[in-house]
């Protein structure tokens, strides 16, 4: 009886399995179906997977419950391609990147933020190789900043940091500046029909502000465009228009190519090292690391200059932290999660390599993860920083490489300082303020910092 | 036993039946999110006919735009910093995916804009009664409907709009103008308005009121040679009835001699564009349709239908678009008019309109119009705004009109219908050379 029962239950129960593992399979298959199939050049690769190498910046998320796009809106999506590809009189196979190139443009655009943004498969390049330090143009790292004023937005190209030796720097552009116009085109910052608009002209008037404002924006060149010429080295010499605080001044830059050493140090007279870190690239761990041993272990001091450093990727400058700084986290990053907001900590392993005093110079041109440093610095090595106030760039920017060479760069968060403070839009404030442009050839920043430090050694020997 | 077995087997396909729900909702009851279950379960067939759907077009070749879009978006649902808002992303990309294709007549409608446009062409909404264009920025009267509130407050073609109710509108698309323009019966809308030759702004109040179609005119330009004008102003389904009927009336004054004016006429259907010309081409072709993969269809003209052949010019200038170039076109091209006037808009594309699942809709330029001798009549333009082909009707004559014309009525001024007249009168009066022989 029990032989004959088992034979009967026995398929019904491998049945069993088998449908349990069906059900189980389609329930997955309707999450990654649509991607696996949508896209067959490309296995869609997490953003881990993708950040350590290729991000400049990276974004420190976990793995959340990804909810696959609605399952309506791809539909939509999916029609409306179909339907031009079926029905558009002009249609040609060669439109459908143009298309998809478009689409996601505008996509991004639509969120409206400068950071937020496509790029074609020679722009993605650009910025990789800078992301090693090779620089394309005019060697400086430029970012769109957004502010409003008067209820107008605008998206102005301003010059982060001018990398050293680089047709930037050469030419004297300095961070904080705006370029407002290249060969005396317009970079097109803002909207000037809603400029018109908002000034409140009436009649005439009206007519001839809305007819110059056309005029402006044909002759302009939009940002997308400045970019470019900016970064394209074959590009002979021009000349830039720049806002400089509330003057205006024309450059002339010839761009080139550059290669950026992130590291540079030399011994200061008095057993002082002085260490220059211009972004924090692959490289930079190990270039540090060599610096530090080339210095010698017998330092009075140490001045670590990250004036002019624009960042780069988190994971080179938790390393660089690592090596100078005794704490175990770098800085706090805030990324939303679903309607709320979720913080984590960028953990790091703490091997301080240095114990003699340090000095941080900070000027206009230390950005993100480099103010995140010199906070670091400050707080958890005992720091002094002098110079001027920092950039006030927080925004975690994360690079995703699309499968055919384009990419994109999007805002995936925020970086706080290890204390979870918040810089972005503030910068942050030296102990000691000094102007960190030359002055006939006296780095007075750089001075002061060595007397704070050999003053320091002094007091500490009487 | 017998029992036992009976109820094993019948239970069986029952287990089996849960054992496939507890596999296919295990990973969702494990996290708890019922939701998600219950969505999944509900999508099962409509996400697998679409996967369908797309694995065999993905083995037709790699799907583009969709992939891309679906990567970009999913990256962001999950890593941007902001909250998003799918669907305005999903349109936004729609619209940057269109207007890749620099045709600017395919083009994506949300629900509200589709919505608007249907009431549009079923005509029962209470407007002005001006037909609006953006032209290189601006928003421009295309043209007044004869008869309409904007007509009688004087109104004209050309006409810049520069403020709606004193609210500024550069920058603006049409239809949002339009929409501002638009309201109940018997209001008011102020228009401030810039006109060439005009120092001034002009501010122009006008009554909203249900606009009618449009219709035919007839005038007797030369009674004594016999010279006559029809004026059609749009190609609707009275049109080709109404032109017969006023020929009529010309011909009991002693019609000898026709212009078809065809300026300001943006066009209409096609059916009647193809009657409308078998009244002046007894055997030809009026158009060519050309479709996808460059197939091409010929409309020939309806036999039996014309007019007597008399001495014919038609008038056109650069707001004649669509329908009204293919009547122009359809007459050139059988040497059965002289055209005269200045060069047509440059508008010959088919537009069909796909609805889509979320009542959003797409209109998708599906054929072309070729003139019977195969010219392109679409003026085309680069991805940065500049005219790489001018397109249009190209009159055999050219005249440009006078600064000082008001109206399509002010006949005074009307150096476009003087010199069509002119053109009529040295045909009926010159010497018959050949019969004099």
């Amino acid at each position: 009886m029990v032989v004959r029962a088992s034979r009967h239950v026995l398929p019904w129960f491998l049945l069993a399995i088998a449908a349990f593992a069906v059900g189980w399979w389609l329930r997955q298959q309707i999450v990654t179906l649509p991607v696996a199939t949508a896209n067959p050049g490309a296995r869609l690769t997490s953003l881990q997977e993708y950040s350590p190498k290729q991000s400049y910046s990276m974004a420190l998320t976990p793995s959340d419950n990804a909810s696959p796009v609605s399952m309506d809106l791809m539909q939509l999506f999916y029609s409306v391609f179909k339907y031009v590809e079926k029905q558009h009189v002009d249609y040609t196979p060669e439109m459908t990147k143009p298309m998809a190139y478009g689409a996601v443009r505008a996509m991004l655009q639509s969120l409206n933020d400068p950071n937020t943004r496509f790029l074609e498969p020679e722009e993605a390049r650009l910025l990789q190789e800078a992301a090693q330090g090779n620089y394309y143009g005019i060697g400086a790292v430029l970012r769109v900043v957004r502010n409003v004023t008067q209820d107008i937005e605008r998206r102005e190209l301003t010059v982060v940091a001018p990398l050293p030796g680089s047709p930037a720097e050469r030419a004297g552009l300095q961070p904080g500046d705006v370029i407002t116009e290249i060969d005396g085109k317009w970079v097109i910052a803002y909207d000037p029909f809603r400029q018109v608009q908002r000034s409140g002209v009436r009649g005439n008037e009206l007519v001839k502000a809305l007819e110059d404002a056309r005029k402006r924006v044909l002759a302009g060149l939009d940002l997308r465009k400045a970019m470019r010429s900016l970064t394209n080295k074959d590009q002979g010499a021009m000349t830039l228009t720049v806002r400089r605080g509330n003057s205006t001044l024309k450059v002339k830059v010839t761009p080139g190519v550059l290669n950026v050493d992130p590291v540079a140090y030399r011994l200061l007279p008095g057993q002082v090292g002085y260490l220059r870190i211009v972004q924090f690239n692959t490289q930079t761990p190990e270039k540090l690391k060599s610096a530090l041993a080339g210095l010698g272990n017998r330092l009075q001091g140490l001045v670590v200059d990250l004036r002019n450093n624009p960042g780069g990727s988190v994971e080179s400058a938790s390393q660089v932290a690592a090596m100078l700084a005794k704490s175990p986290v770098l800085a706090v990053i805030e990324t939303r999660n679903g309607e709320s907001r979720r913080r984590q900590q960028v953990n790091i392993s703490a091997n301080p390599r240095v114990k003699a005093p340090i000095v941080v110079l900070v000027n206009r041109g230390t950005a993100n993860v480099a103010e995140v440093l010199a906070v670091l610095l400050r707080d958890k090595a005992g720091a002094k920083l002098v110079g001027e106030r920092t950039f006030g760039d927080g925004l975690v920017q994360t690079f995703v490489p699309l499968p055919d060479g384009s990419a994109f760069t999007m805002t995936t968060g925020k970086f706080l300082t290890w204390s979870g403070g918040d810089f972005h839009g503030k910068g942050v404030y030296p102990a000691v303020a000094a102007p960190t442009v030359l002055k006939q050839g006296h780095d007075l920043a750089l001075e002061k910092a060595v007397s704070l430090l050999t003053q320091r050694t002094t007091t500490r020997a009487s | 036993m017998q029992k036992k077995r009976f109820s094993l087997s019948g239970f069986a396909p029952l287990l089996v039946t849960l054992a496939f729900l507890a596999g296919f909702f295990y990973s969702d009851l494990r996290t708890g999110d019922v939701r998600r279950a219950l969505y999944a379960a509900q999508t099962v067939p409509q996400r697998v006919n679409l996967a369908l759907q797309i694995e065999q077009d993905a083995q037709q070749g790699y799907l583009w735009p969709v992939g891309l879009y679906w990567d970009v978006l999913s990256r962001l649902r999950s890593h941007y910093y902001q909250p998003l808002n799918e669907k305005q992303l999903t349109y936004a990309a729609i619209r940057g995916m269109l207007a890749s294709l620099h045709d600017p007549y395919t083009r994506f409608m949300d629900p509200t804009e589709y919505r608007s446009m249907q009431e549009d062409t079923r005509g029962d909404f209470f407007g002005i009664g001006a037909q609006l264009q953006e032209k290189e920025g601006q928003i421009v009267i295309y043209r007044p409907i004869e008869g309409s509130p904007a007509d009688k407050a004087g109104i004209r073609a050309g006409d810049v709009i520069v403020e709606v109710d004193r609210k500024p509108v550069a920058g603006m698309r049409v239809d949002d103008v339009v929409k501002k323009i638009r309201g109940p019966r018997g209001t008011k809308v102020e228009l401030t308005i810039r006109r060439k030759g005009e120092a001034k702004l002009l501010h122009i109040s006008i009554v909203r009121d249900l606009i009618t179609s449009p219709v035919v005119y007839s005038y007797m330009e030369d009674e004594k040679l016999g010279i006559g004008r029809i004026r059609l102003e749009q190609f609707n389904e009275k049109c080709d009835q109404l032109l017969v009927q006023k020929v009529r009336e010309l011909e009991g004054k002693g019609l000898r001699a026709l212009i078809l004016d065809l300026r300001y006429n943006p066009g209409g259907l096609l059916n009647v564009a193809v009657d409308v010309a078998s009244r002046f081409i007894d055997n030809g072709v009026v158009v060519l349709i050309q479709e996808k993969n460059g197939q091409i269809t010929k409309l020939h003209a309806e036999r039996g239908r014309a007019l007597k052949p008399y001495p014919l010019v038609v008038l056109v200038n650069e707001w004649s678009a669509s329908a009204s170039e293919i009547v122009a076109g359809a007459i050139r091209d059988n040497k059965r008019g002289v055209i005269i006037g200045e060069t047509t808009f440059g508008k010959g594309l088919v537009q069909t309109i796909f609805q889509l699942q979320d009542s959003s809709a797409v209109a998708i330029t599906t054929a072309k119009y070729l003139t019977p001798s195969g010219y392109d009549l679409n003026r085309k333009v680069d991805p940065d705004g500049n005219e790489i082909r001018r397109g249009g009707i190209q009159p055999d004559i050219v005249v440009k009109q006078s600064e000082e014309m008001t109206d399509i009525d002010d006949r005074a001024h009307d150096v476009q219908l003087k010199k069509a007249v002119e053109y009529l009168r040295e045909k009926l009066t010159a010497p018959k050379v050949a019969s004099a022989l």
